[in-house]
């Protein structure tokens, strides 16, 4: 059973988004800041397509879908408020941190 | 005889917040801000009587301080029936004015000597010259000042750049304008006996609280602590936040009596240090206080000695807490700039591979399902419960009315 940072109770209303996305183990249980985010094709018409990262994980980490879950996309929202303003990029954005900000990176 | 016109004129003036709304500084001609009177014999006047027109003098020390100086006297109140008094002395909140001093050329400007109210005649004017307007070719702004109020100095603006100078002017002035409100606001929640009583000390702490980079428009929790004067911020405004309803000027005061013990531009460190010397000094009086007493036989109360040293260990507890934590969320910051370093270094970028998502989404569904299929246990257990009270309560019934 994981053991979250921020409870339930916690958990304020911060987007009016109700769609889903992917995060790593490493923001919503080690509490780390989001240092990398994409947005890639939904898998559902629930979800969002964004996957976030802490930005250290390492191939080994992402191997395993242990590290990884489910979540509505204002719970990432209120683990780290910096990523509000990039929401609504379109697929294919990839956003690394820079300081406070994100600027978009390419491969 | 028209005396010759001088090389140089100046123009001192003092406007108040709300002409300050209206007048510029730059790129405009200077004319009169009001509308002429009119005299007995029809001419046009100033308010005193005097010839109507933009006033200027050859008198430099006239013009930069008596017509451009401000003082505590002058300045629109803030609400003119309130009062406070520091030091037995009577004073008003007042948005401030502002001191503007014009160098003119006066080679192209049709300037005389002006006529003046018969009543004036014989006194001393400040060599002054009369135009119908100055234009904006002609002169120079060479200072300006807003002058001093409740909470702020006196504050000289950089006129080199005369566009930048008049909107910090403005800004300035807007921000003054509002501290003082809140400054009013609270002030005026005071009983008249707390007012009348304040002390010079007293209009530091308001400085401190409502004046610039107060403490009242600083949240603590995001604020990143260094010099020793923000940790003096921290204890008055943790002071003031846990007395808002009763404001405990007793240790406001003494935490300003504290910092103007200190050297310019001390630490945290000689903060710490000097409430440590002054919890030593206590401590010793209190000793002094013990033998003096019981060598005269009489019985000690300490209380007092006793207030005021756990007074100052409470400070030095809140202020060593602050530092750590400061400490923590700096170290974590570190932490945090290392893991940040290796996507920028372009060695690895995470991504979840269509595998490790499609467990992710199936893991989620399985999940989601048990939830709905306990939700549906639940909701059928509690039917059921329901149902067997109800069934009861019939037999009950249907008992009694046998």
């Amino acid at each position: 059973m994981k053991e979250y940072k921020l409870k339930e109770e916690q958990i304020k209303r911060l987007v009016n988004h109700n769609g889903s996305c992917i995060a790593s183990d490493k923001i919503t249980v080690d509490g780390k800041k989001i240092g990398y985010m994409y947005r890639e094709n939904p898998t559902s018409e629930f979800d969002t397509g964004w996957r976030f990262f802490a930005g250290d994980e390492d191939e080994q980490y992402t191997a395993n879908p242990d590290n990884f879950e489910i979540y509505e996309l204002n719970t990432i929202c209120n683990y780290d408020q910096d990523i509000i303003p990039y929401l609504m990029k379109p697929v294919g954005t990839k956003l690394e941190r820079d300081d406070k900000d994100f600027k978009e990176v390419n491969d | 005889m028209e005396q010759q016109k001088p090389k140089e004129l100046y123009r001192g003036i003092t406007l108040n917040y709300n002409l300050l709304k209206t007048i510029r500084f730059y790129g405009v001609d200077i004319v009169p801000y009001y509308e002429p009177f009119v005299d007995e014999l029809g001419r046009k006047t100033d308010k005193a009587g005097n010839e109507y027109g933009v006033y200027l003098s050859d008198n430099y020390q006239m013009s930069s301080g008596i017509y451009a100086n401000t003082n505590d006297a002058v300045g629109i109140m803030i609400d003119k029936d309130f009062q406070i008094r520091v030091s037995g002395q009577p004073m008003t909140l007042r948005i401030p004015s502002v001191e503007v001093l014009y160098k003119i050329d006066p080679t192209n400007i049709d300037v005389h000597r002006p006529w003046i109210a018969s009543y004036l005649e014989g006194t001393y004017h400040g060599d002054e010259w009369v135009a119908e307007k100055v234009p904006a070719s002609e002169y120079t702004v060479t200072r300006l000042t807003i002058g001093s109020d409740l909470l702020h100095d006196k504050e000289n603006f950089d006129v080199s750049n005369i566009a930048e100078a008049e909107a910090g002017v403005k800004q300035a002035i807007e921000r003054r304008r509002q501290q003082l409100e809140a400054l009013y606001l609270e002030l005026k929640k005071l009983p008249a006996s707390t007012r009348y009583q304040f002390e010079k000390i007293d209009l530091e702490i308001f400085k401190d609280i409502f004046g610039d980079n107060g403490i009242k428009y600083l949240d603590y929790d995001k604020t990143q602590l260094s010099s020793g004067n923000d940790y003096i911020k921290y204890l008055i405004r943790d002071n003031w936040m846990s007395n808002s309803e009763s404001i405990d000027f007793s240790t406001l005061r003494y935490i300003e009596t504290i910092k103007q013990k200190m050297p310019r531009g001390f630490t945290v460190d000689d903060l710490i240090q000097e409430l440590r010397t002054e919890k030593d000094l206590i401590t010793a009086s209190k000793e002094n206080f013990i033998q003096r007493k019981k060598a005269n036989g009489e019985l000690e109360d300490t209380t007092n000695f006793d207030l005021r040293i756990a007074r100052v260990s409470q400070f030095i507890d809140k202020i060593v807490k602050k530092v750590r934590t400061s400490n923590d969320e700096m170290h974590m910051e570190e932490e945090f700039g290392k893991t940040m370093a290796s996507p920028k270094e372009g060695l690895h970028r995470p991504v979840i591979s269509e595998s490790v998502k499609k467990t992710v989404i199936l893991h989620d569904q399985k999940q989601k399902l048990h939830e709905m299929k306990q939700q549906l246990l639940d909701e059928q257990q509690k039917r059921q419960q329901e149902a067997m009270s109800n069934e009861e309560e019939l037999e009950d019934d249907f008992g009694m009315s046998m």
